[in-house]
């Protein structure tokens, strides 16, 4: 008994042998009708593409000079953890470092501002500086030193007027 | 190749110690295969070369990946097709123009190919199977120009020996109405 087709149980059919016959359809069609048509079937090779000679023979050592190169496992000499911690410690002393720098500079100033307004001024005073003050001026000048930031304020009045009396004639004050 | 060479050419190639001596073994075997399967898509050589090339380097990258479900034929030719249709849509998108227009440009272009010696009639059918959907012109050239069985296109496709014959059968009525005009 011929075994029903699972497509035919609902009405619709098709040629007997149609499905066995598609591809010849094709080329005896093709041959039945133009001669033109009919010359594609008579090329032995149908492809009319060609390659290069010797295209194939070297194309492996060509992919292979192409393909990356094998992963080797790097061992780390150093632990991520290890890494971090390294970097945490080396960041606290960096601060550490900087802070006590600072610190010190901040005193070394203070003890300088104190020896100029305190110490240094009954050193003067005391007349046990031997440098006269055209020697001071030379001296801070050759340290580039604002000879106008000296705070004048630091000068005893009594002694300001003695050193105007002494130098500077009194009627050229007037007259100007 | 049987099933077991197959095997035991692909835990070679999956392997860290023999990857490099198996992938060479890979291309000798499915070079040329994958070639003309390119060539067709891409028509000119330098294009088809430079896919090839590429569709190896992405097996030799993806090996570990293939599990195995499908033949490894079929997992290379699928590889080559997505390749070749992404290097022909970047092409197109180069030049800006669309996909039907570099089609034409490629058929054009083949005249002037020194590695194209089609005669008239040739020239015509590609003409012919650019004007087909991209479906029907793959089962159309794996069963005329590689001469493929069905089931081997259907293997290759994933698609029943049913539907690969009546996409063929439309395929060649196209075909014959372009040449008849």
């Amino acid at each position: 008994m011929k075994q029903k087709s699972p497509h035919t149980n609902r009405g619709y059919k098709v040629p007997d042998d149609y499905f066995a016959n598609v591809e010849s359809s094709f080329f005896d069609t093709i041959k039945n009708s133009d001669p033109k048509e009919h010359a594609i079937l008579d090329h032995p090779n149908p492809s009319a593409y060609k390659v290069p000679d010797s295209y194939f023979e070297d194309l492996e050592d060509r992919i292979l000079k192409r393909v990356p190169p094998t992963k080797t496992e790097v061992i780390p000499l150093f632990s991520r953890k290890k890494l971090i911690y390294t970097t945490i410690s080396i960041a606290a002393l960096f601060v550490l470092i900087l802070s006590i720098y600072k610190q010190s500079n901040t005193a070394n100033s203070d003890t300088i501002n104190l020896i100029e307004t305190a110490y240094l001024q009954d050193y003067i005073d005391n007349g046990e500086l031997e440098l006269s003050l055209f020697e001071v001026e030379d001296i801070l000048l050759d340290q580039n030193i604002d000879i106008s930031a000296i705070d004048s304020d630091a000068l005893q009045e009594e002694s300001l007027y003695q050193y105007l009396e002494d130098h500077i004639e009194t009627e050229y004050i007037l007259t100007e | 190749m049987s099933s077991q060479e197959e095997e035991a050419l692909i835990a070679a190639l999956q392997s860290e110690k023999h990857v490099n001596e198996a992938f060479k073994k890979l291309i000798t075997l499915y070079k040329e295969r994958l070639y003309w399967h390119i060539r067709y898509i891409t028509k000119n050589h330098a294009d088809a070369d430079d896919v090839l090339q590429n569709v190896f380097i992405k097996v030799y990258k993806n090996i570990k990946k293939f599990k195995g479900d499908s033949k490894l034929y079929s997992w290379l030719y699928r590889i080559a097709t997505n390749e070749s249709l992404s290097f022909l849509q970047q092409k197109a998108k180069k030049q800006n123009i669309s996909d039907g227009e570099l089609q034409e440009q490629l058929i054009h272009n083949l005249k002037a190919d020194i590695y194209y010696d089609g005669d008239e009639i040739q020239y015509k059918l590609e003409q012919a199977i650019a004007t087909l959907p991209f479906k029907q012109q793959q089962v159309f050239m794996l069963k005329y120009y590689q001469e493929l069985k069905y089931q081997e296109i259907s293997e290759l496709l994933g698609t029943s020996e049913g539907a690969l014959k009546a996409s063929y059968h439309l395929a060649v009525k196209k075909i014959q109405k372009f040449l008849k005009e």
